[in-house]
């Protein structure tokens, strides 16, 4: 562990630590719902 | 706050929720099953379910655990710490959970026994180092979470050649009460509740892993997705559900990728493995009897074995009359159907555990005030259509 890394805490422990490049790929899987919200709003069928 | 604040962003939250209403099938029914307490929680202050169509229900769980844990065992500890002159020391929401009696570890406390609440098992070592005259007794409660600390805890006893502590152990497994939920005959008979699929753990999953998992998904042919405890995460999860329930598939997925691997902590599993075993069986409030579901502390941890030490006698006891936590825990009913939900069972007065921790789904319903419609009969609360059917 660096400073400025992140951890799961639980109890006082810490569980794990979290992964800053599974967060952002996590994040981008949102952004894939606001793309097809984007096409569902033009009312494209595929 | 970073990893968190990004994973409650409500423009995104109403973006997934067209998604998710774009391809739900409107020819069936989804019941997702949030096993966790903390989904619940998730749910039920972020107004998760409200965003969902009509179809996509979200069925509680009983991972709160707090709430599984049977008054018999509460019994057991109120009188550990009586009985024994003793420092009893747990994590806060045990304090008020209901005993028999309508005794309580907080009215033990108040009669003039030493229960202390502890934040940590290094807390606990503390007293015992701070009190070498006292046995101090760890009542330790909870899922895989917080199994490692207590381990730890025993592990740094026994370096530390500490004689007067001890683990009074009650945690319990995961993998173990959802097999058992698919099981049962209220699933199995497609009677009472029906579940297609899973949300599965987000903080006991960073430990075990999602491995544990394939058997049942595989076995009884229900999808689980492994879900943070964001509003976010439980709505992606809830799409990922979906989208395997459309598609027939039954696999474990992992949406809560940031934290769990598929082989979770491997440091904490080994550490666990050291110190606990097995038990043949264990009592659930709710469940009932559910085989190789719960730990207890190895022979070679023995000295610190509360069960060993001190007499714990099995006790049979029994909710509070009209308490329907029983069957809430397995999503057979829900806090509204509970004749005693909100008007003698709030958070402040709590008859059933389910009131009690901010996990269980009784206090979720309560503290978030989803049950209620807006002031229609002068202020008067009264229960939603769709809630009471």
């Amino acid at each position: 562990m660096k400073v400025d890394e992140y951890v799961l805490l639980h109890v006082g422990y810490a569980l794990h630590k979290i992964s800053e490049e599974e967060a952002a790929r996590t994040l981008a899987m949102f952004d894939e719902a606001e793309i097809m919200e984007d096409f569902i709003g033009e009312e494209v069928v595929s | 706050m970073k990893y968190v604040d990004e994973f409650r962003d409500g423009k995104l939250a109403r973006k997934l929720a067209k998604v998710i209403a774009r391809e739900a099938d409107d020819n069936r029914t989804y019941n997702l099953m949030e096993f966790c307490g903390g989904h619940t929680h998730a749910i039920f202050r972020y107004g998760v379910q409200d965003l969902m169509p009509e179809n996509v229900k979200f069925v509680h769980g009983p991972g709160c655990p707090v709430c599984v844990l049977p008054i018999g065992r509460i019994d057991n500890a109120i009188a550990l710490v009586e009985e024994n002159d003793a420092i009893l020391c747990t994590y806060g929401d045990m304090m008020r959970v209901p005993a028999s009696g309508r005794k309580s570890l907080l009215k033990a406390k108040a009669a003039g026994a030493d229960v202390r609440m502890v934040y940590s098992t290094q807390d606990a070592l503390k007293l015992a180092r701070e009190f070498p005259d006292k046995e101090v007794i760890f009542f330790a409660i909870g899922f895989e979470t917080t199994t490692p600390p207590t381990a730890v805890a025993i592990k740094q006893a026994q370096a530390q050649g500490l004689k007067n502590f001890t683990v009074f152990c009650n945690h319990v497994l995961t993998p173990a009460a959802i097999q058992h939920i698919l099981q049962s005959p209220e699933v199995r008979e497609m009677g009472a509740v029906s579940i297609d699929g899973f949300l599965g753990p987000s903080h006991v999953s960073s430990v075990i892993g999602t491995e544990p998992y394939e058997f049942f998904a595989e076995e009884f042919q229900r999808p689980v997705v492994i879900a943070g405890f964001e509003p976010l995460d439980v709505m992606q999860s809830a799409l990922m559900l979906i989208r395997q329930l459309n598609e027939g598939r039954s696999e474990v997925e992992n949406e809560y990728t940031r934290v769990v691997t598929r082989e979770g902590n491997l440091k904490a599993q080994a550490l666990v493995a050291e110190v606990f075993e097995l038990r043949r069986e264990f009592e659930w409030r709710g469940l009932g009897m559910v085989p190789y579901s719960a730990l207890s502390i190895k022979e070679e941890f023995a000295e610190f074995d509360a069960e060993v030490r001190f007499s714990v006698p099995k006790i049979v006891a029994y909710d509070v009359k009209g308490c329907e936590c029983p069957s809430i825990l397995r999503g057979v009913k829900k806090p509204t159907d509970c004749k005693l939900f909100g008007t003698v069972c709030t958070p402040e007065n709590p008859m059933g555990s389910c009131m009690v921790s901010s996990e269980g789904a009784c206090a979720a319903y309560w503290s978030y005030g989803r049950f209620r419609q807006p002031d229609v009969k002068g202020g008067k609360v009264i229960k939603l259509e769709k809630e009471a059917a």
